[in-house]
């Protein structure tokens, strides 16, 4: 062959090359000639990146035309002429922005990401398909009658929301699709549904009854229900209850069943090897929420004020989206709502602001069910009478169509059945599953010009219940514990019940008027932080178990204790304060241990290091990082009854609060270390132990102690992925100031937080701030995608523009969209 | 200087090419290039197209393609701009295989 043809062979074989991976993806690559092609390929996004000057789009049912006005932060100012006009417009605005986010949401709820993501997403949608909440959403929507309100408002969304869809030209395609080789799917109105059953799934599903069961088997009934405790031992309700300070209830813990009793003798101080690090929210109490309000009496300008941070996943593009909602006379509320809902969730309107937390009450049940067949049961027996399951087929799908999996669902009256091995088949009642939609509650409360005007719209919400906190320009504050609380047959609803007597079903739902709640109490303040609500001595009934520990709640009722002339820049630094009313509890217990043991150096070495602490997580701080890895190998050794084989953490870790307990019980057997038989280990020992293991892991992960590794901001970062968890597109390493148990928790991963910050103070003219850790934008060319993590991760606030009229939003405005009704 | 202008004249082809057809122009008119214009070096096509797709890049707005690329580039874990370069390389790799694999052809 000569050089000549063999260098035509060589173009012809590249040629070859080339179109084939134009034509055809190639592995996880998109097809290269449309994906490179600088006019029509993946280059359109940079196109799309910035908002236009002007723009007009039209939307089928549309009664009149919508101007929007985006202001310089990118937030949308929608004037509508009527309520579902502006819902319409809210949901073409939402899809312009945010359209990727949009489609894994409902997929999530509705159990179907594998056929926009692949196989790999089965068990994902599997179990939440189990768990019957698609099932519940199109129930719900079947419900609804075509006239209905919430209908309208879901439909209205839905016309929205399609008719950004439909304009969407080839230049047109978020970045993800165009990786993916994929195309956005229509909206459904049922969507905004499952998004809500996705957001019940986050805030109000819990496997605590599984995880009880496993407890009680392993530690006994007494122990069981020591560690995870119906009421917290410590009580900082966020219903006052005329005490100045938390009051610690603290018990003795009866001993785990089977635990070693061996003779004292000297402890071995000998280190372990680091162990791995989770990103377990609840453990860091990093998946909570804070707010709080203070009365005009309590305030420099004599305004009341409102506070509120969701602590939830982190994600890019952020979980809320920035919106304000003009209707003439009737409707003009500013705040968050989430991509797919129907309205803004919370925010304020010209009277009244409004924030939640969530209540962590338990709503769900599970029920051991006595059924015919234990690996393809179709009847089950209630009260010895036989009752068909209702069976449902489910497909898989993958991208292309075909069938990945053919499942079927089994259904009892309580709610969906699955098998929890060896037979066992449960069934769960929940109250995500059988509530009714609440759309028009938050419609309702947008409107409402009194704080008691706003808990009144909201009497009939019902899931995922939240503590809802209220203030109005009037200087009422007030919060209620809002939810649909199931009333049972039984103390606890905690526990695994009987499923073969309809004596174990619910008997009702805790009436309004006994929910948790207040109305300007004569304290001036109120603050929640998912904690126990009520205080148990003033009402006993059960709401729920294991309750986050009440730290956030302590220092939040700390800092308004001590400021009687509260302004709207100190709820701001509170939002991000670096305290941990924790500390204050642990640091003094480790210092006592460690006086037990003098002659023991590296001991000793740690806890000087420990008492430079000034028990603040700020990022510069090169303590924390000490006293953190303390607190951490404690509960490794503290609670090794709880632990599987390998060292992993079988059960759940009981809350701090718990261990607060402990620590007044010196030679409890919890404290005794179940693998040394000849030895008992007693509090002191486990805490100097854990000391030396923090000291010796922290050197060995970063360095000397005055190295710069332990600073602060070095060791805990937010980690923002992006939705479809690829590293290139998220915010990584973003420093914070906050940790375990502080009002801005980090999670040891840091994959949560605080999602949406806002204050709000109502004088004669409402001024609010607000930040959450993203950007308007769901472009990751935009200037508008991360534009707002520098002020988050620095605990600032951006001042909120509030336009009164149209004329006021376009004066700033920076584009403008004309939406007209389609011919 | 005729190579030269050959070159910008491909480029400006193939730039109309993939405006108004799409990827596939740059390999169909480097090919057609190539038979009417035997004594045109291979290598003077691909030159076009990519000098083509540069410049349509370079009509983009600006920023927001530089962020782009930055992303795209750790997307498929490739230095900083890297995308470009291989959009870039990908346009000329295509004429030049094209224009090489035709130009026996028309020696025929």
């Amino acid at each position: 062959m000569t050089g000549g043809r063999r260098v035509t062979t060589l173009a012809g074989l590249l040629l070859s090359l080339l179109l084939s991976a134009s034509v055809w993806r190639v592995g996880p690559l998109p097809r290269l000639g449309g994906f490179l092609d600088p006019v029509h390929g993946v280059w359109t996004v940079a196109r799309q990146a910035e908002l236009p000057d002007r723009a007009a789009a039209t939307i089928p049912g549309l009664g009149a035309g919508v101007t929007v006005h985006y202001d310089h932060r990118a937030v949308p100012h929608l004037f509508a002429a009527s309520e579902l006009d502006a819902i319409r417009a809210l949901g073409y605005v939402v899809a312009r922005d945010r359209l990727l986010q949009l489609e894994l949401q409902w997929r999530a709820g509705a159990g179907r990401l594998t056929e926009l993501l692949g196989p790999g997403l089965l068990d994902t949608d599997r179990e939440i398909r189990r768990l019957g909440l698609p099932d519940a959403a199109e129930s719900r929507l079947r419900s609804l009658p075509p006239d209905s309100p919430s209908r309208r408002l879901l439909v209205a969304f839905a016309d929205g929301v399609n008719a950004r869809i439909r304009e969407l030209g080839p230049g047109d395609i978020p970045l993800e699709y165009l990786l993916l080789d994929r195309r956005p799917a229509p909206w459904e109105p049922v969507n905004s549904l499952h998004l809500l059953g996705r957001m019940g799934w986050t805030l109000a599903y819990n496997r605590l009854e599984e995880l009880q069961q496993r407890a009680r088997a392993r530690i006994g009934p007494a122990a069981a229900d020591a560690l995870y405790p119906v009421h917290s031992p410590i009580q900082e309700p966020l219903v006052p209850n005329g005490q100045s300070a938390p009051r610690y209830d603290m018990a003795p813990l009866p001993p785990p069943q089977g635990g070693d009793s061996g003779p004292a003798g000297p402890p071995d101080f000998a280190a372990p090897p680091t162990a791995a690090r989770g990103d377990n929210p609840r453990f860091f109490d990093a998946l909570g929420s804070n707010n709080w309000a203070v009365a005009p009496g309590r305030t420099a300008a004599g305004h009341a004020l409102l506070a509120g941070d969701q602590h939830l996943e982190l994600n890019l593009p952020s979980i809320w989206y920035e919106v304000h909602l003009v209707v003439a006379d009737s409707l003009d509320v500013y705040g968050v709502t989430i991509p797919g809902a129907v309205g803004i969730i919370i925010g304020f309107n010209r009277d009244v602001a409004w924030t939640f937390t969530n209540t962590e009450a338990d709503v769900l049940d599970r029920y051991s069910e006595v059924v015919d067949d234990s690996v393809h049961p179709r009847q089950y027996r209630v009260d010895g009478v036989w009752h068909a399951l209702r069976l449902e087929e489910q497909r898989y799908l993958d991208p292309a169509g075909r069938a990945l999996l053919v499942d079927t669902l089994r259904f009892t009256h309580r709610g969906p059945l699955t098998e929890a091995g060896t037979g066992r088949w449960l069934s769960t009642r929940w109250t995500a599953l059988e509530s009714a939609t609440q759309l028009t509650a938050f419609s309702r409360a947008a409107r409402a010009r009194t704080a008691q005007g706003w808990l009144d719209s909201m009497a009939n919400y019902q899931v995922p219940a939240q503590n809802m906190l209220v203030a109005d320009r009037a200087g009422t504050i007030a919060i209620r514990s809002t939810g649909r609380f199931p009333l049972r047959p039984v103390v606890r609803g905690d526990l695994v019940q009987r499923g073969d007597t309809s004596a174990a079903d619910w008997l009702g739902d805790w009436p309004p008027g006994a929910l948790p709640q207040s109305l300007n109490p004569v304290q001036g303040y109120l603050a929640s932080a998912n904690q126990e609500p009520i205080d148990p001595r003033v009402n006993p009934r059960y709401l729920g178990a294991n309750w986050y520990s009440p730290w956030r709640a302590i220092r939040i009722n700390q800092l308004l204790r001590a400021d009687s002339l509260v302004t709207p820049d100190a709820m701001r630094r509170y939002q991000t304060d670096p305290g941990s009313p924790a500390a204050d509890v642990f640091v003094p217990a480790f210092f006592r241990a460690a006086r037990r043991f003098p002659a023991r150096d590296s001991l000793q070495v740690a806890v000087r290091l420990l008492a430079q602490w000034d028990r603040r997580y700020t990022r510069d701080n090169t303590r924390a990082v000490l006293y953190e890895e303390a607190i951490r190998q404690m509960q490794r050794l503290l609670w090794d009854e709880l632990s599987a084989a390998g060292g992993s953490q079988a059960l759940d870790t009981p809350g701090l609060a718990v261990v607060t307990e402990l620590l007044q019980d010196p030679s409890n057997p919890w404290w005794d270390n179940g693998g040394t038989r000849d030895v008992f280990e007693d509090r002191d020992v486990i805490l100097a132990q854990a000391l030396v293991a923090a000291y010796t892991t922290v050197v060995h992960d970063h360095g000397a102690p005055d190295a710069g590794g332990w600073r602060w901001e070095k060791v805990r970062q937010a980690n923002i992925l992006h939705m479809l968890h690829i590293p290139a597109l998220s915010a990584l390493g973003i420093p914070v100031q906050g940790g375990q148990s502080t009002l801005n928790p980090s999670s040891g991963l840091g994959g949560f937080g605080p999602s949406w910050r806002m204050v709000v103070e109502l004088g004669p003219e409402i001024r609010a701030w607000g930040v959450y850790p993203g950007g308007q934008s769901g472009n990751p060319a935009s200037s508008r995608y991360v534009d707002r993590i520098r002020a988050w991760s620095n605990g600032e606030l951006d001042t909120l523009f509030v336009p009164g009229t149209v004329a006021a939003a376009q004066a700033r405005a920076r584009s403008e969209l004309d939406l007209t009704p389609a011919r | 200087m005729a190579r030269l202008l050959e070159a910008l004249a491909l480029a400006v082809l193939m730039g109309l090419g993939t405006t108004f057809g799409g990827w596939w122009a740059v390999p169909a008119i480097a090919a057609a290039w190539q038979l009417l214009r035997p004594a045109c070096p291979a290598w003077l096509a691909a030159l076009g197209a990519s000098a083509a797709w540069g410049g349509l890049l370079a009509l983009q707005p600006w920023l927001p393609v530089v962020r782009l690329a930055a992303r795209l580039s750790a997307v498929f874990h490739l230095p900083p701009g890297g995308v470009v370069v291989v959009a870039l390389g990908y346009a000329g790799l295509l004429a030049w295989s094209a224009a090489r694999l035709v130009r026996p052809l028309r020696a025929q």
